[in-house]
Parts: structure tokens; sequence; C-alpha cells
């Protein structure tokens, strides 16, 4: 998946991330449209909307007489169900490779790049008990902050940083934030891994026993489009809409 | 394959229920198409319940106002509501031999709780004539129509009678001049829903004849006779052959249908003035199965059967215009297309009143014919459709016709319903002369009215009122008569030097010399100085020459058999201010024989008296007392020996108006 979502933004791999993340969700759209026009029944979708728009219509024709009006509501209603009934098949289709494309353009657009001004806080969860801890002096100006211990909730928390969205000490690596500008790999922290638990190592040496959970937190990236500041997910949700609606218009399909 | 269809849908629940048991954490939103519909679906559900309620809230409001805006009914209404169920050309003499026989149960069962008595009809007993009579509840002569076709008395042409059409250009909000259609009804009077209107009484008025274009009413109306194609004609169906070339004849056009490549043919379809033709594509599909495709709507047909409903989009400039139509495919392949019927659901021209009640309709009970005569007798006629296709059509358009009607009588608690059912005129008219026996087609047609009949009944409460009526009756048409060649033999026609006979439009005729003209189905027209272009006929000899005419008419015979039946002068039968657009004469022909298929449009043949050998075999455009119509009600009625105009009336009467004075029918 990687290399294809690679392959795909390689055109824009010197531009902003906004237009990689424009080219996908304008991609998504049509073809996502043009799989709910395969997987689902158009005829069945056309003569049901006909019969809504019909049975709409009729409760104008018949505002005098409230039974009328009250029957023609709840035809209606027994249709939608009837409608949702016939999305549900390309719904379930559709999941998977939406599934896929957001976890991809999660890992790729979401956060900002680990750097001096976006550093990220990691937080331990012990299940028992703080080992007793061996504190060493801040790495090379990554660690920002020394650990500090909450004894009652058993938990521990430091910030780090990095450069260029990674994190690099002896032999620890960790990616974190979107890394060039086009929306290339990243790896977003990855809770309970093993590159987190070893970096507790040089100041913890029981770290990677006993972990109940790790929390870590990088700034998520806002993308200013119209004088708003967009989440990734917003301007996939609104870009791709945009398109799967022209998609409906030049490929005749019934939603 | 293994899996049945209740297996399949036992797994989709069981796939749902696990989803309902086990749920994750889902993000709201899946894929734009779906996500569309969720949101549509919503905003859907929101509005049914809005719109019920506001119904509820405005109610009182909606009455109140009613209250004040309409006048209060003089009289104390018989019924809170009359259902009329329009059985065109239902014969007294059939309905009777049948019910002998216990055939027409329904219909017996209502004569015995209620009345039936023959009907009195028009003169001429034809559709137009007769159902404009019964809405207006006067004679032609207040009305205006007296045939389908009329007149154009200056240019000596034959014009359909109850419409105008023309066309004009107008400047749009841009300033841009855009050519415009308008179509007047020429039907004069008010039909008797117009009346209950300004009353609070609310009519469902279905397919009546002769309300085309739609007048505004108190309530809903769907048009019927009259309605025209996308051709702008009464209906002209496509006949498309691989040899085919573009030619037209009488009811159609013919077209080529070229191969694309192995089992693929493509065919074109002219459609409206100024229109690009449509392309269709045919596909052979699997044994004895076709595929039709035209843009991105395909339907299956059988090998020989007629199709359901296509949708045909033609473009005029940057307008769509939607028409809609059945196919037939035979060897060769050979493709049959009905008349290009409007769109209900998109509709070029009004087809209804509010405009969206045919939208409605569509979506309620599915796409159905829209044009006046939908059956396509021309078709059947010409060879071009067989017997048992024909008869998949009628019937076809009646089971739409029905659950409109059954739609409007389940929607409409009181006022007023009327439907007409014209198949039951189209099937006696093309196959009366394959007799009546049981098992016959006209046989089993009468049994299908007696069942909606039943029906209808079953569906009326407590308090309504039933009327089952037919406009007129039927008998055969075996001989045809060429009143214009029986003119010119007699000396009141006379053609232009070497000319023997007219193919059209009285091309040919020598106006200077010619005394009288037939036109229409029943029809003399003098030549009046004057009134007609090139008249020659003065006031002083009008009398005498149509008493000489009249005359020699009923002298007319075929072997020993009287031709005419009578022969009734427009100002005898007929009073009011549009009497003058009668003809002057209206022959009443014995039953049998009628007005030959030629003269009616101004064409004079070879033969006065010839056989009929097309399929159009039974009639009724006879002597009018030939051609008795049905009348049944629900509730017993004094009158013996009704008329078509006493329904008008007797229905104001029973919902609580006065009749007005200047109607001519009387209250049952």
């Amino acid at each position: 998946m990687n290399v294809l979502f690679d392959a795909l933004l390689f055109p824009f791999r010197r531009f902003d991330p906004l237009w990689g993340l424009m080219w996908i969700s304008a991609l998504s759209g049509i073809m996502m449209i043009l799989v709910f026009k395969k997987t689902s029944d158009q005829q069945a979708i056309s003569l049901l909307r006909k019969r809504m728009g019909s049975r709409a219509l009729g409760m104008l024709l018949f505002l005098e007489s409230p039974p009328t009006v009250i029957r023609l509501a709840l035809g209606l209603i027994v249709d939608n169900f009837i409608y949702l009934w016939h999305l549900l098949k390309p719904m379930l289709i559709i999941a998977l490779p939406f599934v896929i494309i957001t976890s991809q353009l999660d890992a790729r657009y979401s956060r900002e790049p680990l750097n001096a001004e976006n550093p990220s806080t990691v937080t331990v969860y012990w299940e028992d008990s703080i080992p007793e801890s061996q504190y060493g002096a801040p790495e090379e100006g990554l660690i920002i902050s020394p650990i500090v211990t909450i004894t009652d909730s058993l938990e521990q928390s430091f910030s780090f940083t990095g450069s260029n969205g990674i994190f690099v000490h002896q032999t620890i690596g960790i990616k974190l934030g979107s890394r060039g500008p086009s929306g290339s790999v990243l790896v977003r922290g990855a809770e309970k891994s093993n590159a987190i638990q070893a970096l507790f190592r040089p100041w913890n040496a029981n770290a990677g026993e006993g972990i109940l959970k790790i929390n870590s937190h990088i700034q998520e990236t806002r993308y200013i489009i119209l004088g708003g500041r967009w989440s990734f997910f917003a301007v996939f949700l609104v870009f791709s809409s945009i398109w799967a609606i022209l998609g409906t218009v030049i490929f005749k399909v019934k939603v | 394959m293994l899996l049945t269809l209740n297996g399949r849908i036992a797994l989709k629940l069981i796939f749902i229920s696990a989803l309902l048991l086990f749920p994750a954490i889902a993000q709201g939103y899946i894929g734009p198409g779906a996500g569309f519909g969720i949101l549509t679906s919503f905003v859907v559900f929101l509005n049914a319940i809005a719109v019920s309620l506001l119904s509820f809230l405005f109610w009182p409001v909606m009455v109140f106002i009613r209250s004040i805006k309409k006048r209060r009914r003089p009289l104390k209404a018989e019924c809170d509501k009359v259902v009329i169920l329009g059985l065109d050309g239902l014969s007294p003499h059939l309905v009777e031999k049948y019910w002998e026989n216990g055939d027409l149960p329904n219909l017996k069962k209502l004569s015995e709780e209620g009345s039936y008595t023959r009907m009195r009809t028009t003169t001429p007993g034809i559709s137009p004539v007769a159902w404009s009579s019964f809405q207006t509840g006067v004679n032609p002569g207040k009305h205006g129509i007296f045939d389908f076709l009329a007149a154009d008395r200056k240019r000596y042409l034959a014009v359909l009678s109850s419409v105008k059409t023309k066309t004009f250009s107008k400047r749009n909000f841009l300033g841009i001049r855009k050519k415009k259609m308008s179509s007047t009804l020429l039907r004069m009077s008010k039909p008797f829903w117009a009346l209950l209107g300004k009353y609070g009484v609310r009519s469902t008025i279905l397919r009546v004849p002769i309300t085309y274009p739609p007048e505004p009413l108190d309530g809903r109306l769907l048009s019927g006779m009259c309605v025209p194609d996308l051709r702008g004609s009464q209906g002209s169906y496509t006949v498309m052959a691989p040899e085919g070339a573009a030619t037209s004849f009488t009811g159609g056009i013919g077209c080529a249908l070229t191969e694309q490549e192995k089992g693929l043919w493509l065919g074109v379809i002219p459609g409206p003035e100024g229109c690009e033709p449509v392309d269709v594509l045919l596909k052979k599909s699997g044994d004895g199965i076709w595929e039709i495709r035209s843009g991105d709507e395909m339907i299956k047909i059988e090998h020989k059967r007629l199709s359901g409903w296509l949708t045909l989009c033609y473009r005029a400039g940057r307008t769509k215009i939607k028409g809609i139509a059945r196919f037939r495919v035979t060897d060769g392949p050979v493709v049959y297309c009905t008349a290009l019927h409007v769109d209900p659901s998109s509709p070029v021209v009004p087809l209804s009143h509010p405009v969206h009640y045919s939208r409605y309709l569509a979506g309620a009970v599915g796409q159905f014919a829209t044009l006046g005569l939908a059956e396509d007798t021309w078709a059947l006629s010409n060879g071009h459709l067989d017997e048992k296709s024909f008869l998949d059509m009628a019937w076809a358009y009646y089971g739409e016709r029905k659950r409109m009607f059954t739609n409007a009588l389940t929607n409409g608690k009181d006022g007023l319903t009327v439907c007409v059912f014209d198949t039951s005129d189209r099937i006696q008219h093309m196959f009366w002369g394959d007799g009546f026996d049981p098992g016959s087609v006209i046989h089993k047609m009468y049994i299908e009215m007696d069942r909606l009949v039943g029906e209808t009944v079953a569906r009326m409460k407590k308090n309504q009122r039933l009327i089952v009526l037919s406009d007129h009756g039927f008998t055969s048409f075996h001989t045809c008569v060429d009143f214009n060649r029986w003119l010119v033999d007699n000396d009141y026609m006379v053609l232009e030097d070497g000319v023997k006979s007219i193919d059209a439009s009285y091309h040919g005729v020598d106006w200077s010399r010619t005394k009288a003209y037939a036109m229409g189905l029943s029809g003399i027209n003098l030549n009046m100085k004057g009134r007609e272009g090139k008249g020659i006929v003065t006031k002083k000899e009008r009398s005498s020459l149509m008493l000489e005419i009249k005359e020699k008419l009923l002298q007319l015979k075929d072997g020993n058999d009287h031709v005419i039946r009578s022969v009734k002068f427009a100002g005898d039968i007929y009073s009011g201010g549009y009497v003058s657009r009668s003809p002057d004469l209206i022959p009443g022909t014995n039953a049998g024989y009628r007005a030959d298929w030629g003269c009616v449009t101004g064409c004079v043949g070879a033969k006065t008296i010839y056989p009929n050998d097309r399929h159009w075999n039974g009639d009724h455009c006879h002597d009018s007392d030939l051609v008795k119509g049905i009348l049944f009600t629900s509730w017993k009625h004094g009158s013996d020996n009704p008329s078509i105009m006493d329904v008008a009336p007797s229905v104001l009467k029973m919902l609580g108006v006065d009749p007005p004075g200047y109607m001519d029918g009387r209250t049952l």
C-alpha cells in the first residue's frame, strides 16, 4: 500500500502537502462513486427515489387531508429504510478501501513532523509499581524535559523532539509526524512499540516490563483553506465529496 | 448458487446481528456515495416528520381559510363523495347479453341494488363530443365540440376540434428570443368539477377526454384524449428495419437499422421538430432476449413481446425533452417503437393540474402512457403489431390506469373522483369482427370491466355514490361510405378538370362549382358564401339545398340495405353560441356503415360504398340512437331515458350545488 500511495503521490512530492491530499481526495471521490455505481442496484435506487419524490410531492398535493399526509409520510419513512438497505452492500464494499485510504492519509497528513517546535510528550503507565529509575542527563538537547513521575497514578512522562520527523538516539530511531512536503511515509509513534520502550532504557533499565500502556502525543496538522484551519480528514471529506458529486453527474450515478 | 434467496437473506441478517452484537468504533462517514445517501435519507426522514406535523398544525387554518374563500353550498349534500367510472364505449347490448349468461355479476348486482338504464349519447355519438357534454352538461352547440376534427372553413382544412396549438417566440429575462408553444382548449362552457370547486368540493379527474391542456380546478386533473406525443401528433409510431429507409406512412414513420457488429444494431428515432434524433442500440442477449439501450438506460425484452417503458432524451440546444416509449422486436430484426409519449415525470407540456400531479402519479404508480389515444391502433392495422402485442399494450395501459384510479380512491375521502378507461373502446374497435362468444377478446374485456366495477364497489364507503357509464355503445363497421364521392356523383362537389380522385385535403376540388363537402367522421358542410373561403351557396339556397341532400342521402342503398338512417340539421338539434362551428348536416349511418377513412380529411375515392378491410372493424360513428351508452348508479333514480348531459347536473345536486340554468341536462 505504501508503495502504491508513494507512486500516486510521486508527482506531488515537491509541492505543499495540501496538493497531495487534495489529489488523493479527488481520486478517492471519483473511484468510490464508480464503485458505488457498480456495486449498487442503480435501477432499484432510481425507482425508489422516484417513489420517494412522489410521496413527498403527494404530501404537498394532499395537504388538505392529514390522514393521507401521514400515510404518505409513513410510506416515505419505510422507503427510506429500504433505501438504506440498498446502500448497505455498496457501503460494506467501500468500507475496506475507505479504511485503507484514511489510514494512509492519517499516516501521511495528520500530524506535524517531530522537530524543535513540535515536540512529542510520552506518558508511560505502569502496571503495579514504578521501577527504580536510573535518571541520566538529557541527551544532545533531544530530550527537552526530564522524566516526571507521578507515583499515585503510576505514570511517568517526558517530552522529546527530533529533526525532520525523526528522533535518533544511539540505536533507537523513532519517526513521528509527517516528514517530507508531499506526505511521505510516517509511523505515528505506535503505542507500546519497542522503540518507545527502548527509549526509556537509558534512564530506566527495567523499562519494557510491567508497562500497562504508553501514550505519545504529537500536534495535529492543520491546513489553511479559505481562511479556516482544516484537519486532514475535513479536507478529505469535503474534496472527495465535491469530486463524488461531479462524478455522479459525469457518470450518471443514481445516489 | 447453493444458497437460496432465503438463505442469503438469513446470512445477511446474521451478519447484521453480529455487527450489532459486537460493536466497534466506527467512522460516521463511509465513502461519498453512501455518505450522500445516508445524509439525504436523514433529510427525507426529517422532512416526512416535519410536513406531517405542519399538515396537522395548519389543517384547521386551511379549513378556516377555505370556509371564508369558498361559497357555501346552497343545498344539503346527498352524499359525501361521488365516484364516476367511465368505461368508454361499453355497449348496452353486450352488457345485457352477458349478464343474462351470468358473466357480469358485479354490474348485475349494481343494477339490482341501484339502477341501470341505457343512456342517450350526443349526436354524433363519438367520444370527444359525448365526453364534452358529460363534463359540461350542455349540448354540443354550447361546448363547441362536434367531431374529432373541425373545419377551417377559410382554407378547407381539417383541424383538431379540441385543441389549438400555436408557436411563438418570446424573450427570456436575458433578452434572448426563445421559441415557445402554447395550447388552448377549444371546448367551451365549464366542466361541472369547476363549479364544485367554487363551493369547496375537491375533485380528482383522471383521463377524461377533452381535458387537454389541463384547466385549473380545486383538486387534481390528469388530461386524457388529445394529449399529443413528442412529435406533436396524436400518435406516430416508429418502425426500424435493416433495409428500412426514412419513410412516413399513416400513423407512423420508418427508419433504418444499421448493423454495427454481429448481434448489435443501431437505430435512430426522430423526435420533436428541431431536436436531434435519439440513438437506440439493439443487442441480442441470449436466446430470444433483446437488450435495448438509449443513453444509460437499458431494458430487456423477449422476442415478439412488448417491452416496458424506456426513457428517450432529446435535446434542443440546452433544453432536454424527455419521452417514454415501449418496444417490440421481431425477426429481421424489425423494431417497433410506440409513439413517443410525454414523460409524465418530466413533462415537456402540461399534462396535469397541478403540474406536479403527473410526477406524483409517475412515482406512485410507475411510468404511464400519456398520449391521448395511447393504444396503437394504426400499428395493428398496418401490420406492425400483431393482435397479441396490441392486447398486451392495451391491457398494460389499463393496468396503469387502474393503479391511478385506486390511488385516487385511496387518497380522496370526499368530493368527486372521475376516471375514464378507454381500453374498452380500443379493443372493441379492433376486435368487434371476431365476435362476442365466451372466450372472445371482447367477452374477456367485458368480464374485466365487470371485475373493475366490483373492486370499485368494494372500495366505496358508506354515504358515497357510484356512477358507471359509457359515453356511447358500439356496432360493427363492415362498409365504408365515401361521402365526398357521393357528393361528387350527385354534383354537389365538382372536381377540377381531369381529376378523378383526391388523395389529400380537397386538392383538386373546384370550389367555384362545389356546393357541399364532407369533413370529419359525421359532417357535411355547405360551401357557404361569406363563410367558406370560396363559398358559392347563398343563405337563400341553404334550406332547400340541405333538404335536397337529406332526401338523396336517405335513398342511398347498399344492395337492399339503406346506408343512412337519419340526416339531422345542426340548427334543429343544437342550440347555443357555437352552433355555427358545427357541420350543416349530420348524417347518421346504419349499423355496419361508417364514413370512409379518406373523406374524413378531404379525400375523394373511387367508390361511394366499399368494404372495410381494415382491422378497425367496430365503431360508433353511426346514428346516435344505435349507439346508446350505459348508465349504472348505486342508488335508485327515476329517469328511464337519461342523457349523458344529465350526469353533470345530477352530480352537482348530489354534492349540494344548484345546477346552473344553462345546463341542458336534467337531474336524474
